[in-house]
């Protein structure tokens, strides 16, 4: 496996081809990005045939529905909640000659080459005239609320009917138990009242 | 140094937390209370006050709450160690029974109006 840039390549995103047939969902070794060991992945291919920088992933943001940031350049190791999806807002330039109307898919899973990856719905773009960019977002399933907390996760960004070369970036987030998750004590005063007035 | 309190008079714990999460929180808090000499464990709910108190925080905010437990009219002369729980998390939140927080002295006779004194500041490993 060699690296190499792509084609006006977006800042901060490394392509890795395969030497071909790649399979989608196949997991590739991956790369180490900045110097932040390997952990979780996005995933870019291209159509077979086309060139890849047909579609160029300018950036992506992991949020929550209610469009808080839980993932974006420069953070790592962030907390999540079980029992709600992530959803992934990917900015992407169509590079083409051409129209484009590609659908993405958001997978995520246990950290770990053994766990199955769970694939989120298809998001699908409207089409996108050359030059354009646009934002679309997709939703990855539910993340279980029966992962233990520490537990930490690895997710996949799909552009969906690809393969060939491969986009990777990475990062890792680890699953927190609602409990006791993002509790943080500042002080505690104690003191006596003679009648209760709460 | 001891908090001095009277049988019958109410201990009230504010407690400051931070939701350092990216979703708004409700979380629910109680002051717990035991008697070192009966080894008696006493929550909220057994003195006639709420169990578990909510509090809701937006993600990256703090804020305070007071938790309420009151002791017993027999417990005069009593040392009493407190902590704060989370709801849903096993053990004590800020310290365990007897760990570095002062003790609570219970003293002879009946409680005065109020005692208002702060007497402790605790940080959390969280």
């Amino acid at each position: 496996m060699t690296q190499q840039p792509m084609n006006q390549p977006p800042e901060r995103v490394i392509i890795v081809q395969t030497g071909g047939g790649g399979i989608m969902g196949q997991l590739l070794p991956l790369v180490v990005v900045g110097g932040v060991a390997a952990g979780a992945v996005w995933y870019f291919t291209r159509r077979k045939g086309t060139n890849p920088a047909d579609i160029r992933l300018d950036e992506v943001v992991v949020r929550t529905p209610e469009g808080l940031p839980i993932w974006e350049e420069g953070m790592t190791d962030v907390p999540i909640l079980g029992g709600v999806p992530l959803i992934a807002d990917i900015a992407w330039t169509n590079m083409g000659a051409k129209a484009v109307a590609p659908q993405f898919q958001f997978a995520l899973r246990r950290t770990g080459a053994t766990a199955t990856w769970q694939e989120g719905p298809k998001a699908s773009s409207p089409s996108v005239a050359p030059g354009v960019s646009v934002v679309t977002s997709a939703t990855s399933i539910t993340v279980p609320k029966s992962w233990p907390n520490t537990t930490t996760i690895d997710l996949k960004l799909m552009l969906i009917g690809l393969e060939g070369a491969w986009w990777l970036r990475e990062d890792v987030l680890t699953i927190a138990s609602e409990a006791e998750a993002f509790v943080e004590v500042l002080g505690v005063e104690i003191r006596a009242e003679g009648s209760y007035a709460p | 140094m001891p908090l001095e309190v009277y049988a019958g008079e109410y201990v009230v714990a504010t407690l400051a937390w931070r939701n350092t999460g990216p979703v708004s929180l409700v979380k629910e808090f109680q002051v717990s209370l035991k008697n070192r000499g009966r080894n008696t464990i006493l929550e909220p709910q057994e003195q006639g006050l709420p169990d578990w108190t909510p509090s809701t925080c937006p993600p990256g905010g703090a804020t305070t709450i007071e938790l309420w437990n009151r002791i017993p009219g027999d417990w005069a002369n009593a040392d009493v160690d407190w902590r704060i729980v989370l709801r849903g998390k096993e053990g004590a939140l800020v310290q365990d029974w007897g760990a570095a927080q002062a003790p609570i002295r219970v003293g002879e006779g009946t409680g005065l109006a109020t005692v208002g004194i702060p007497i402790l500041t605790v940080v959390s490993d969280g």
